[in-house]
């Protein structure tokens, strides 16, 4: 931290919140509100005079509740800057004052009680988001009974009382009495892999915290009887399991097996209630101490930050990397980047390592100056283009500049264009051209597969990086699948317009199949909720013009899922048998009866527009 | 009602029901063949769960047989006999079945006649009564 | 042929309860009540054997849980270990293991004998005068609204020595219902609900008492049926539809309804400190821990204490689905008894009138319960102790 505070070409923004963030790569502005500290950064010295007067106590968060602190303070020792900040929530009232013994008692008088918040405006290339994470609050476990019993503590709190700087002076005592425990239990996995109380995904660290943890104690008092209660021990990183066998040879015990409760007896000992595997009995273990290992949770305001960001999250609430593999530190928008636990737990090591991995990233997109975007990309006729803005709003990245008032047409920012389609498909006015993959080159495939013996197909639209794969992983594997479905690729399942389904009826498919990403896993973060929605409401309209609706499923294959993308071809397969010559011949006719109402319609409304057909670039 | 013969199971202490029975059988008394005869060492072995699982495979009538009070070659069992009779007795009851179907008497082992002559009474009674409402398999 | 049904049967038990998911954790045995005092008892060892030998299971391991459910409520995994436990019990009673049962079977008996068919009980007559009994037919004043009662007109005549006046629990919900408007009808030949024939593996006797309960609520053009037991409206909201379908008749618990109708305070006679016991039933298995203490909190002069564990962690009474009697269940009613005494409350409550009559058991057979402590059913008390502010 204090490298970071010194470096010539950092600029820190301590006590402040980023509240807003618009634009794209390489042309962000970021908003940023800086609280008052009603402290001049440069000035104080960090002498703590103005503490010794200070007549409010709160209990100080570092120390997690078992210190406490003034409301003038310094959020931890060795804080970077090492000013001090005044709580403005805690003070007695600095407008109007109501104490005033902190400036009174400051000899650099740096304290200046009219100091006001700012919002900082900072334009920025990259953006690395490194909000970290919080832990688990145990309460809800009952069982445990944390906050009932005063010697059951999480994990953290054994953190600062066994920290030389901590409220404590790094002696470990019990918070009843104060004394030094005979016998300390640590329990694992609290509020983690859990489908009830807590996440249910393994929250990497407090394994190895725990370990840690034990040799700590031994190594100061070997005297204390030290039992850790699992349901694994997960020591999977360099010199980990070596660490393990460590804290085993001090003799502390490893148990497998959570106890169901913890129960205080007449002698203020915890008596926990556990099973011997060996027998089957349940036994009672009494202790003095029991740290619950407590899970790694998402921060508070995580969905605040992702929001501004345009970001996804995964299922457990951390955020989502552009690929879980080849692109684990990038997010999928570009010029953001992750580090530490905001994509994931993960232990320092890790944090580190990703962290590097992020400023490399980073560095390489900033230092070349300029960015080679992939020409997939949207382009807006503007000539076509009746300003109604739908293209701006269905943008997953809000890569479509769109000012009604300005009477303009919209603007695709292509550095922040990634290429689904979902406007192309959207835009009612065919005033969109998608690069590479357009309406004609998508109609000449439909055309194509139907020319011949149409009865015998099945159109599958399937999107590039879920449903398309899924498919390979389906050949790959060498499953036997029927001939009939024939896949046309878009990028994104958002691609595929009404028109295209339509089309694809209109010259005599049997069954047409729509397939994407699983809600969640879409590559173009949320675009696949488009296709939903335009799918569902065009089988409605179909089945209001007497159309089946099964002929139109939509159906979510990932990339991974080659079996399951077999057994629906098969499904399809059997759906196209019951599809009769005359339900086809029925279909054309029910369409193009439509078609001819529409035509009538527009040609009421307004003269002829053949000539501006939207040609390829 | 003329042809229906009744399915009554009997349940008589060894010490002195039974032996009041055999008594009869060899006197060559004459009783109606409707009662099946379960023998136990006392009376108040017979649980009411003995009483209403004849009930529910289809019995017509319970009859009960134990030492005069007084005379149990267990001491009280028979007290215990008169307790438990009395429980099925009121269960009997709220079942739905007429409570006349479940009877309990003292025969001695000399009272081969009494044992006889309560048999036959008990017999007929069930045989008016008809019967058992739940006797019909399901 | 049987074997490889009883396979096939497990396999889908292990999917349809999760089993499979177990992470031998063990946070069940550590739970379980009966291991706390001293049983052995691990849940987690029965899964293992199923899951990984399809078998091996003894005859302790079959027929000592009392379903109370406190492991599944600890389970990470949310293994449904009573739904597990009770589909073993089944698939052995198929292949002719023997079943057990307490006080030598009269009970069992008896749910045998509810579930004939032409069966027309007389267990009624304790009823009020104003409250319309109904024997075949349609009810002709309350309007498809129906009081079920249950098992205990026949429980009150077995454990009559108890005093637990068993009867007045339904008199007194009948009455408070009455207060809200609510004027149910009574089906003289209603059947054991079957909760007990279920848990303990006897799937035939229930479905056969399901079915003719199912046939005389129809009859009676039942639309809403209220239920004071929580074991009865348990059974009637989950089972029943699991394993007959839709039954088309809405079920209610008698407190949860009060619960939401009375909101008036109500003069107590003179003061009273009580504690309230959730019984499984009620609490972990319904979710019904709010409504109980909000009616009691009605009452004037009324403090609740609460126990040390209560809600999801209340303890078991110790006998379940009259399988279960020894030392080991002695042992947990005492316990919470205790526990309910150091509350240094007068009464405690509970609305299960079965917990009620497994704790009566044992204070009049066990000396060294420390507290004397009255019981009450929460129905009772509400009715009984306390007159309605007008």
């Amino acid at each position: 931290m204090t490298d970071v505070g010194r470096h010539p070409k950092v600029e820190l923004l301590a006590y402040s919140e980023v509240t807003k963030v618009t634009g794209y790569v390489g042309n962000f502005k970021v908003t940023v509100h800086r609280k008052a500290r009603f402290v001049d950064e440069k000035e104080c010295t960090a002498c703590g005079d103005c503490v010794e007067v200070c007549p409010v106590t709160r209990p100080n968060e570092f120390e997690m509740g078992l210190a406490t602190r003034k409301a003038i303070y310094s959020p931890f020792p060795q804080a970077i800057p090492p000013a001090y900040v005044l709580n403005a929530e805690d003070c007695l009232g600095h407008m109007p004052l109501a104490c005033e013994k902190c400036s009174q008692a400051c000899e650099k008088e740096c304290i200046n009680y009219d100091q006001e918040d700012e919002d900082v405006e900072l334009e920025v290339g990259v953006i690395i988001v490194a909000t970290g994470m919080k832990v688990f609050d145990p309460t809800v476990l009952t069982e445990y009974g944390y906050t009932k019993y005063p010697n059951v503590i999480t994990s953290m709190e054994f953190e600062r009382l066994i920290n030389a700087g901590g409220p404590t002076g790094g002696e470990l005592v019990r918070l009843d009495n104060r004394e030094l425990p005979k016998k300390v239990a640590f329990l694992q996995c609290i509020g983690s892999r859990s489908e009830k109380k807590g996440q249910p995904y393994c929250s990497n660290v407090c394994c190895m915290n725990s370990v840690k943890d034990t040799i700590l104690i031994k190594e100061h008092w070997p005297e204390i009887d030290v039992g850790v209660y699992y349901i694994d021990i997960r020591a999977f990183g360099k010199g980990f399991e070596d660490l393990y066998k460590r804290s085993k040879s001090h003799g502390v015990r490893y148990m497998r097996g959570l106890p169901g409760e913890i129960r205080m007896n007449e002698d203020g000992m915890l008596d926990l209630y556990v099973e011997n595997v060996e027998t089957g009995k349940t036994e009672k273990h009494s202790y003095d101490m029991v740290v619950l290992s407590v899970g790694l949770e998402p921060p508070d305001k995580l969905d605040e930050m992702r929001q501004m960001l345009n970001l996804s999250k995964t299922a457990d609430g951390f955020l989502l990397e552009a690929h879980p593999k080849l692109e684990p530190v990038d997010a999928p928008t570009r010029g953001i980047y992750f580090a530490g636990c905001s994509e994931a737990p993960k232990d320092i090591k890790d944090s580190v390592t990703q962290a590097s991995g992020a400023v490399a990233r980073a560095g390489s997109l900033m230092c070349k100056g300029e960015i080679t975007v992939e020409a997939i990309t949207s382009r807006i006729i503007d000539e076509k283009c009746k300003m109604c803005g739908i293209c701006a709003k269905v943008c997953p990245y809000n890569a479509i500049q769109f000012d009604k008032a300005s009477k303009q047409p919209p603007k695709v920012i292509e550095a922040a264009c990634a290429g689904c389609g979902c406007c192309g498909a959207e835009c009612p006015f065919d005033a969109i051209v998608m690069r590479h993959f357009t309406d004609e080159q998508i109609i000449s495939q439909i055309d194509a597969m139907l020319e011949e013996n149409p009865m015998d197909k099945v159109v599958v639209f399937a999107c590039n990086w879920c449903s398309y794969a899924g498919a390979d992983f389906a050949g790959v594997s060498r499953l036997q699948q029927p001939a009939s479905p024939r896949l046309i690729r878009t990028m994104c399942s958002a691609r595929v317009s009404t028109k295209f389904i339509l089309h694809a009826f209109k010259k005599g498919a049997p069954v047409v199949l729509v397939s994407g990403c699983h809600f969640g896993d879409c590559h173009y973060i949320d675009a696949n909720h488009w296709t939903k929605k335009r799918v569902d409401k065009l089988r409605d309209q179909l089945v209001k013009l007497g159309i089946r609706g099964e002929r139109l499923p939509l159906y979510w294959i990932s990339a991974a899922e080659g079996q399951r993308f077999q057994k629906v071809m098969e499904e399809m397969e059997e759906l196209r048998k019951t599809v009769t010559v005359e339900e086809v011949e029925e279909t054309k006719r029910i369409l193009a009866d439509q078609e001819a109402k529409k035509k009538a319609k527009k040609k009421k409304a307004k003269k002829p527009d053949k000539e501006a057909k939207a040609a390829t670039d | 009602m003329a042809d229906f013969e009744p399915r009554i199971v009997a349940f008589a202490c060894n010490w002195c029901s039974y032996a009041g029975a055999d008594l009869a059988g060899v006197s060559r008394l004459q009783y109606p063949p409707n009662i099946r005869t379960i023998r136990v060492m006392c009376s108040g072995r017979v649980t009411p769960g003995w009483i209403l699982r004849a009930f529910e495979h289809g019995a017509d009538g319970v009859y009960v047989s134990g030492c005069h009070i007084g005379d149990c070659h267990y001491a009280f069992g028979n007290k215990m006999a008169e307790k438990q009779v009395a429980l099925a007795k009121k269960l009997v009851e709220q079942l739905g079945l007429e409570p006349d179907r479940l009877h309990l008497e003292w025969v001695s082992a000399s009272e081969g006649q009494k044992f006889a002559d309560s048999v036959t009474g008990f017999v007929e009674r069930i045989k008016s009564l008809g019967e058992s409402p739940i006797r019909r398999k399901d | 042929m049987e074997k490889a049904q009883s396979e096939e049967k497990i396999k889908k038990l292990i999917q349809k309860t999760g089993a499979y998911l177990c992470m031998d954790c063990s946070k069940c045995t550590g739970s379980c009540p009966i291991g706390r005092v001293g049983a052995t008892y691990s849940p987690r060892s029965v899964v293992q054997h199923i899951v990984l030998n399809g078998g091996g299971l003894t005859e302790d391991h079959l027929w000592r849980c009392l379903t109370c459910g406190l492991c599944h409520e600890r389970c990470p995994a949310d293994v449904k270990y009573p739904e597990f436990i009770s589909s073993l019990r089944e698939d052995a009673i198929a292949r002719g293991v023997k079943p057990q049962a307490t006080h030598q079977g009269t009970i069992k008996e008896l749910m045998r004998i509810l579930a004939k068919d032409d069966l027309k009980q007389n267990k009624m007559g304790w009823l009020p005068d104003w409250v319309e009994v109904i024997d075949g037919g349609k009810s002709k004043e309350s309007k498809g609204d129906i009081y079920f009662v249950g098992c205990s007109p026949y429980f009150d005549t077995i454990f009559d020595d108890f005093k637990l006046d068993l009867l007045g629990t339904h008199t007194a919900g009948l009455e408070l219902l009455k207060s809200c408007g609510v004027t149910p009808a009574v089906l003289a030949n209603e059947r054991c609900c079957g909760h007990d024939a279920l848990w303990s593996g006897d799937k035939d006797l229930f479905l056969k008492l399901a079915k003719a309960n199912l046939e005389i609520f129809k009859e009676a053009g039942a639309k809403r049926v209220f239920v004071s037991c929580p074991e009865g409206y348990h059974t009637f909201t989950t089972a029943y539809p699991e394993h007959l379908g839709d039954t088309g008749i809405e079920f209610i618990n008698t407190i949860q309804f009060l619960a939401g109708e009375m909101t008036a305070g109500i003069q107590a006679n003179g003061t009273a400190s009580v504690t309230y016991h959730d019984s499984c039933r009620m609490g972990r298995f319904s979710g019904l821990y709010d409504e109980p203490r909000a009616l009691l909190g009605l009452v004037d002069g009324v403090e609740l204490r609460e126990m040390e564990f209560t809600r999801e962690s209340a303890p078991c009474c110790g006998s379940n689905l009259w399988i279960n009697c020894d030392q080991i269940s002695r042992k947990m009613q005492v316990d919470m008894l205790n526990e309910a005494g150091k509350t240094g409350a007068g009464i405690v409550l509970t609305s299960c009138d079965k917990c009620r009559i497994h704790l009566a058991c044992a204070q009049m057979e066990m000396g060294n319960v420390k507290a004397k402590i009255e019981m009450d059913n929460v129905l009772q008390f509400l009715y009984r102790k306390a007159v309605r502010k007008s």
